[in-house]
């Protein structure tokens, strides 16, 4: 057998050659002083390796990493807290207004109920119409891009491919010419 | 003649993984004790890792803090069929790779180094002068080497770290660093070639 490779060495010490291979290793160092030799120092630095100590945990570190991790039972928690947090205030809230303006309490809530009320009816209404608007805001923009194409393809038949082709990186150049005269527009608040 | 192995429990079989298993679906219902157990059992493995990689003791601390909170705050994503402890130690890895990234430390070039695993001979220190085992007491030895240890260029110094602290197996490593086989054994062969070389200079 020829004489051991120095990462030969390290596997066999690692007990990670296989069987066969480890024999021959045995053999090889029994006769052979000068892989003995590299032998000893790879074995005398991984004792050392070996013997390298642990680090020390400190012994409150699994508390720490817990105390960091918020339990699904504190965030019920803490959700029921600022419920009630919130509950407690709009009613002293309440009392303080009734108590500072003199007003009666049952007409105070009979104001803050219509309040309450006409808020929830305005603010329905101007999402029902804003909903409104932007579904005829799509359906037109829809409708344009659709006769867009159309009168292209149109306009393609009864032209020259060039001058089609033209035609069109005329419209781009337009458009970016638009797009960049409205980007300035409003970046310096200049008219086109 | 085999070398004496590190007498230390760290969690490999079967059992150790079921056990894992077991505790991560507590976790997941949200049983904190679970977790607790989780922190008790691979806090030593982890800061052990993460102190030999940052060299400070304070900072592996902090960073063994946060590799188990990101190990919480994503085990809904751990697939049982795995083994906990590489996947754990995947985390650990990447976000290692995150802080040095931050530091902006300067990735090693690996591209002087063989990673085919062919002709590792090559990249031997050669056994000139006296032997590192004659020169030092073993004690000696051991001190030496930490210090050597935080001199090796990161990439390679983790690898080592997980073979010859943490005590994985090569496959194991393979696995937590995507890497081949050959390739991790090359490159921990490499390093101990390293920190001979260190040694036997009188650094």
């Amino acid at each position: 057998m020829n004489c051991l490779r120095p990462a030969d060495i390290y596997l066999y010490l690692e007990n990670e050659l296989d069987p066969a291979a480890a024999r021959e290793a045995d053999e090889h160092l029994a006769l052979c002083p000068g892989c003995r030799s590299a032998f000893e120092e790879r074995r005398a630095l991984m004792d050392a390796i070996a013997g390298i100590p642990d680090l020390e945990v400190p012994p409150d570190l699994a508390g720490k990493i817990l105390a960091r991790i918020p339990s699904d039972r504190s965030s019920r928690f803490d959700g029921l807290v600022a419920f009630i947090i919130g509950l407690s205030s709009f009613f002293l809230g309440s009392l303080a207004y009734v108590i500072l303006t003199g007003q009666s309490l049952t007409g105070f809530l009979v104001d803050a109920n219509r309040s309450a009320w006409g808020f929830m009816r305005d603010a329905s209404l101007a999402f029902i119409k804003f909903a409104k608007l932007t579904a005829l805001g799509l359906d037109l923009l829809v409708k344009f891009i659709g006769e867009m194409g159309e009168g292209l393809a149109r306009f393609g038949a009864l032209i020259r491919p060039e001058v089609y082709a033209a035609c069109l990186l005329l419209l781009l150049a337009l458009a970016a010419l638009l797009v960049a005269g409205f980007r300035k527009m409003f970046l310096h608040g200049e008219k086109p | 003649m085999k070398t004496s192995s590190r007498n230390k429990p760290f969690p490999s079989d079967s059992v150790s993984k079921d056990e894992d298993n077991a505790l991560v679906r507590r976790t997941l219902k949200g049983d904190r004790k679970a977790f607790e157990m989780i922190i008790l059992k691979y806090q030593q493995p982890l800061l052990n890792y993460l102190g030999r990689l940052t060299g400070e003791r304070e900072q592996a601390q902090d960073f063994t803090q946060e590799v188990f909170l990101k190990v919480h705050s994503s085990l809904s994503s751990f697939q049982p069929r795995f083994k906990f402890s590489t996947w754990l130690f995947k985390i650990a890895s990447n976000f290692m790779i995150d802080v040095w990234r931050k530091k902006k430390i300067s990735a090693v070039s690996l591209d002087r180094t063989r990673d085919d695993g062919e002709n590792p001979c090559s990249l031997q220190v050669p056994d000139t002068g006296p032997p590192v085992a004659k020169k030092y007491e073993l004690a000696q030895i051991k001190k030496r080497i930490e210090g050597a240890l935080g001199r090796v260029p990161e990439e390679l110094r983790e690898l080592f770290v997980l073979r010859h602290i943490n005590e994985f197996s090569y496959e194991e490593i393979a696995e937590i660093k995507n890497l081949p086989v050959g390739t991790v054994k090359n490159r921990v062969f490499q390093t101990k070639e390293m920190l001979r070389g260190l040694l036997e200079g009188g650094s």
